[in-house]
């Protein structure tokens, strides 16, 4: 087998574990805070995406970089105020079905103001070539994903594990009532965790955009992954969703290769036998949704 | 008795209004064909809200089972040339005991974790059907294949077909009553509303949780059989779980409380549908948008907000 064959593969399928580590990891902590099943998590990747396309055509890449993801964020915020709030201790079917419905009209917002048909994107000029790693050529924007995601990887950990902030939001996922009684402002944080992982989702839509190009049905295609790394990672769980996304990433780009009859199906796969062992998930703590 | 008086008479005037639906639809500028549709997707609705409605479990995967069973309608029809009164209730099996390994799978799994998994096992079939290629035509669909006749009845004319379903349809309305009325139902409905209780009754509740994910999946999978026969034609989108949320939703809408809320829904949800798409190409804007407007304002459905206060 040819090594740097397999090297580029491993690559890309940390690089594509990577995207689903951003999107997990906010539809995980919106599900362990409020409970709540974000369905519209993928058009939000996708209007990462778009947006990044209509503000990089006037601005630049890094505006839309910087740019997208913090208009997503906001888009998740206003959501989340003026709808996704008012069904909060209602069954959880009703936040489920808001966000379906949402999603339904959001997509077709997409392809209103952008078109039914793909549009290209292509890595800003600077990151447009390939480096040579000795054993392969690899391309600098897949490694300048790399370094973005890691970065914010990382400050997401510093964000829950050791601010204050970080704490109450660990805290709500595993008990936001009684986070409530100790006097925080559950609504405020509520809020906040929603824009935050819009922002995560926005981000995932803007740097996949030059890899994959963007439709209006992009984000589908990270939805069902993201789900998966959920339940393979336990709900709730950062850990979970980082170990979870980087092995799904890559055990789905090794299929590619080399068995590509079952690329998709791998996922499933695995999800299946990681419930069979593990009925948690990985990383799944005992008490969530049991 | 396993249906009252007034359930027979209720079943009864639905059957009536149904049965004349050819004689009224081609004249107030539609079509035989979308009464069909709407049986067949009230079947699926009502079979579904066994487990949402009378249950209360949600889930997201129930397309899987409508779609597996019409592709297998399908290739039935094409490869082994089957007649449709085998082919119908063999796909139905088909549905049922796929219904009943991913049931035995993941029904310890409770609340949104357990509609996440029925997605992801859900989208594994979608997945199937759209790259098998070889076998379910891809992503362009299963073709080749016509209704031709049941049991020595001609069902190729659209209004022949539509009393085929309607029979089903009969049959799904008064076998769901039924089976709510019966000990059984009464048990499930007791799951619902207090799950520990059920517990310290000595209920085993994880059997019965399976069986009405089982039994409704098996409705499920004939409204697939009747759906892929009506257009004589099966694709992969039958079985995305966008598709389970169209059955979420239409329980919703009509209330999935009352026995007639799903298939108030079916009929709303295609009359919608069709009426928008007349209108623009994007529907689903519009579509969305009266979805939100539901869950947020009228959660008990069209049947609930007008019998505001009662249950059952």
């Amino acid at each position: 087998m040819d090594l740097s064959l397999l090297l580029s593969q491993l690559f890309n399928g940390i690089n594509l574990g990577l995207l689903y580590v951003l999107m997990a990891t906010g539809l995980t902590i919106i599900m362990g805070t409020m409970g709540v099943v974000n369905f519209s998590h993928g058009i939000l990747f996708t209007f990462g995406a778009y947006f990044a396309f209509s503000i990089a055509a006037k601005f630049g890449f890094w505006a839309a970089l910087v740019l997208a993801p913090v208009l997503v964020g906001g888009i998740g915020m206003v959501i989340e105020m003026g709808l996704v709030q008012r069904v909060y201790g209602k069954d959880p079917l009703y936040s489920l079905l808001l966000t379906f419905g949402l999603a339904m009209s959001l997509e077709e917002v997409v392809r209103i103001v952008w078109g039914t048909t793909g549009l290209p994107f292509s890595p800003p000029d600077f990151l447009n070539s390939f480096v040579d790693l000795k054993i392969m050529f690899y391309p600098l924007y897949r490694l300048a994903v790399f370094g973005v995601i890691l970065l914010l990887i990382a400050a997401l950990w510093f964000f829950l594990e050791r601010t204050t902030m970080g704490k109450i939001v660990r805290a709500g996922i595993q008990d936001s009532v009684m986070v409530g009684i100790l006097g925080v402002n559950t609504k405020a944080l509520f809020t906040l965790v929603f824009g935050l992982g819009a922002f995560l989702a926005g981000l995932a839509g803007v740097l996949s955009a030059p890899m994959s190009g963007i439709m209006p049905t992009m984000g589908d295609n990270v939805v069902m992954p993201s789900f998966i790394v959920i339940i393979l990672g336990g709900v709730g769980s950062f850990y979970g969703s980082v170990i979870g996304g980087l092995l799904l990433g890559i055990i789905v780009a090794m299929c590619i290769q080399f068995v590509p009859a079952v690329a998709e199906l791998s996922m499933y796969l695995v999800m299946a036998i990681v419930l069979l062992v593990r009925p948690r998930g990985l990383f799944g703590e005992e008490g969530l949704f049991e | 008795m396993m249906w009252t008086g007034k359930d027979l008479l209720r079943i009864g005037g639905a059957a009536l209004l149904f049965a004349l639906l050819p004689a009224v639809l081609p004249r107030v500028g539609s079509s035989i064909p979308v009464g069909t549709e709407i049986m067949i997707w009230g079947i699926f609705a009502t079979g579904y809200n066994i487990l949402l409605g009378g249950t209360g479990i949600l889930s997201f995967g129930h397309a899987a089972f409508f779609g597996l069973s019409g592709y297998a309608t399908g290739l039935l029809l094409l490869k082994a040339n089957l007649p449709l009164s085998a082919a119908i209730p063999a796909a139905v099996t088909m549905a049922f005991l796929a219904a009943f390994l991913i049931g035995a799978l993941i029904i310890r799994k409770r609340g949104i974790y357990f509609a996440m998994l029925t997605i992801a096992f859900g989208q594994m079939f979608y997945f199937i059907a759209s790259q098998w290629n070889s076998v379910t035509g891809g992503q362009d669909g299963l073709t080749g294949f016509k209704r031709t006749e049941f049991l020595g009845v001609d069902i190729r004319p659209e209004v022949n077909f539509f009393y085929l379903v309607f029979a089903f349809f009969l049959l799904t309305m008064l076998l769901v009553r039924g089976l709510m009325n019966s000990s059984i139902g009464k048990t499930l409905v007791a799951i619902r509303e207090n799950i520990h209780r059920a517990e310290f009754l000595g209920i085993d509740v994880k059997k019965y949780q399976h069986f009405a994910f089982v039994v409704s999946a098996t409705f499920s999978g004939l409204a697939g059989s009747l759906y892929v026969l009506l257009l004589n034609f099966a694709f992969p989108e039958l079985l995305n779980w966008k598709t389970s949320g169209d059955a979420v939703l239409m329980s919703v809408i009509g209330g999935m409380r009352a026995f007639f809320g799903p298939l108030v829904g079916a009929g709303v949800f295609v009359f919608l549908r069709d009426m928008i798409s007349t209108l623009t190409p994007h529907w689903a804007l519009p579509l969305g948008a009266i979805f939100v407007t539901f869950v947020l304002f009228f959660q008990k459905g069209i049947l609930g907000f007008f019998e505001r206060g009662k249950e059952g």
